[in-house]
């Protein structure tokens, strides 16, 4: 018998995947980005509509427990997007670093020329 | 030939101190090209620097849109004299802590080809300098680490009052981390074979503003710290 939390789960991992498709249209994630969602969207949705198959990877982790198994393979899962996350973030405030140093120098250059050809004139 | 001198001054709110330290400045070095790089500040820096820039000669003003650090303020301050071509690079902040009348102490070791980088110690002797018990165990010890690592006793790596060389500003435009604590750079400056140098210099208290010190800070402090002994160790 289905159970309330399947479907929930199910809808979500369909509105995500449906979410990664429109991004990918969009031009927001690259093909690698939408294909690595996309994959891990639908192994979830798969999870949720397949309980049982979390058993097979119960000898992979060494482990007895079914809900321990699936828990602890989300948090090395959101371990590992919080960390892609972090170096994400790390890099576009490290460009933006450099941008606004560079605007910083080129804003005084320009105005600085401006007077010079204001005062030449 | 003494060669061309540029003082950076980086600073964040520090309209009520400035004014003071461009003209200790440019008392003690007349002919330099004075830096002084806004922070992004939400008080009257910027229009400070620019009456101050109308004032005196040779005084340059940049502006970040928004607040990314002294340390970023200061790397722009160095790329600027850097593409210029200025010889020598000065660091005094513009809270008012740095006293500029002492700066001969620091240039002179550095005009001499002495030393490439040359810094100014709170530490060195007993000044009266006071901090917090957290800052005070940070700056030990990091200054513990980093003299082991150097093989050469450093008691004030963190300290803002700097001079050095055109090859070391060279290093600070292409590979300075502003987020990082100095005590990174320092390490980078020693495996790339620089030769440092700590005079004993003044440090005031701070009149006016607020220190950078942060709890967000001092939970990353050991995790930069970390960092660095890791890249030190493989990457440098």
């Amino acid at each position: 018998m289905v159970k309330g939390i399947q479907v929930i789960g199910m809808l979500v991992m369909i509105y995500l995947i449906l979410n990664a498709l429109r991004q990918y249209r969009l031009r927001n994630y690259s093909l690698k980005q939408t294909c690595f969602w996309l994959i891990l969207w639908v192994l979830v949705g798969v999870l949720f509509a397949f309980p049982p198959l979390a058993e097979l990877a119960l000898p992979v982790f060494a482990m007895q427990d079914m809900i321990l198994t699936v828990l602890v393979v989300g948090l090395i899962v959101v371990f590992v997007l919080v960390y892609h996350a972090y170096q994400q973030v790390a890099k576009v405030e490290r460009k933006l670093m450099e941008l606004v140093q560079n605007l910083a120098i080129h804003d005084y250059l320009s105005e600085a020329r401006m007077n010079e050809e204001k005062n030449g004139n | 030939m003494r060669g061309r001198i540029a003082v950076v001054v980086p600073a964040y709110n520090e309209a009520p101190t400035l004014a003071d330290v461009v003209k200790a400045v440019k008392e003690t070095l007349p002919d330099c090209l004075l830096i002084i790089v806004n922070d992004g500040s939400s008080d009257d820096t910027l229009r400070v620097a620019s009456a101050l820039s109308a004032n005196y000669s040779n005084i340059v003003v940049l502006s970040h849109l928004f607040n990314l650090g002294s340390g970023a303020a200061f790397q722009t301050g160095v790329a600027y004299a850097f593409i210029k071509g200025y010889d020598y690079f000065v660091r005094i902040d513009g809270d008012g802590q740095h006293n500029p009348y002492e700066v001969h102490k620091l240039l002179n070791l550095v005009i001499s080809g002495k030393f490439d980088i040359v810094v100014g110690s709170r530490y060195l002797t007993k000044t009266g300098y006071t901090t917090s018990f957290t800052r005070r165990f940070g700056i030990a010890f990091t200054a513990k680490l980093a003299s082991m690592l150097t093989h050469q006793k450093l008691t004030d790596v963190n300290s803002g009052y700097k001079v050095f060389n055109r090859r070391v500003a060279n290093l600070i435009v292409k590979f300075y981390l502003p987020r990082h604590p100095a005590f990174d750079f320092i390490l980078r400056l020693h495996k790339a074979g620089f030769r440092l140098a700590e005079v004993p210099v003044e440090m005031r208290t701070r009149k006016h503003g607020k220190s950078e010190f942060s709890y967000t800070r001092l939970i990353l402090y050991p995790v930069r710290i970390l960092q660095a002994l890791i890249r030190y160790a493989i990457s440098y």
